[in-house]
């Protein structure tokens, strides 16, 4: 599986966890709606610098975030007449980043569980 | 043409390589994006895209599948085609190109070596025999017989 599938073969798409990159756009976009390069712009802020997004992946993973219709996008009118194309968060795509979020919480959770135990034994 | 200018083109002319219908529908938004980064984040922006074209032919995009035209490229993953049979198809070809430039190589192929050549001029005692031009290649024939 590449690393910028959000899709496990055998199960519904909402289920499947999501790719660090999918995650992310999904993230950006829940704070504000932004064109292509705000998106790049933003996961770089909210990830501190450490995950850096070039153009193919986001435009890839927009491709299928869209489709699963849990981002849309609209045209954006400029001051000087030109069109920017803008992505914003669907309520669909609102109701997989929560139960993603959740799915990262459980995980954190058995992580602190197991890393505590292993912190008491000393190791 | 400066560098940004020359990037740029380099850049537009990478968007060429995608799919078709993927390039129709996101090449201009990705080229908007090369044109807001900074000369820093070209290097990324190439190596990420680069990457991403080659994953777009291998693996599609819902784009390529839900756009698909009449005699429209199809990536690989969607070709009824194995990925195992292009790659036949790719060794068989490359042996078959392989095969003729060799063969064009030695053609006209050399007369073999450690058998007689004819130089001599036929005497008229020999004129029943047919005419041998000079410098052809005789099989099985010595100057004595």
């Amino acid at each position: 599986m590449s690393s910028y599938d959000i899709s496990l073969p055998d199960m519904e798409a909402e289920d499947r966890p999501l790719s660090s990159a999918a995650l992310h756009i999904l993230l950006a976009l829940a704070e504000s709606n932004l064109h292509g390069y705000g998106i790049m712009q933003a996961v770089k802020r909210q990830s501190g610098g450490q995950y850096k997004l070039g153009p193919g992946t986001l435009y890839a993973n927009l491709d299928r975030l869209l489709a699963n219709g849990w981002v849309g996008e609209s045209e954006r009118q400029l001051k000087h007449g030109d069109t920017r194309r803008e992505y914003h968060l669907t309520a669909n795509g609102e109701r997989v980043l929560r139960h993603e979020i959740r799915r990262l919480r459980q995980v954190v959770d058995v992580a602190r569980t197991r890393l505590g135990k292993l912190d008491d034994r000393g190791v | 043409m400066n560098t940004r200018q020359y990037v740029l083109s380099t850049y537009r002319l990478m968007l060429q390589l995608y799919p078709p219908t993927f390039r129709r529908r996101f090449a201009a938004q990705m080229l908007e994006v090369a044109e807001a980064a900074e000369p820093a984040e070209w290097p990324l922006i190439f190596g990420d895209t680069s990457v991403a074209i080659v994953r777009c032919w291998i693996e599609g995009s819902p784009s390529t599948a839900a756009l698909a035209e009449p005699n429209a490229y199809l990536p690989v993953g969607a070709s009824s085609l194995p990925a195992f049979g292009f790659l036949q198809g790719l060794i068989l070809s490359t042996v078959i190109i392989l095969a003729l430039l060799y063969t064009g190589y030695r053609w006209p192929p050399p007369c073999p070596a450690k058998r007689p050549i004819v130089t001599e001029i036929v005497g008229p005692s020999q004129a029943s025999l047919p005419a041998i031009a000079p410098r052809e290649c005789v099989v099985g024939r010595s100057p004595g017989q």
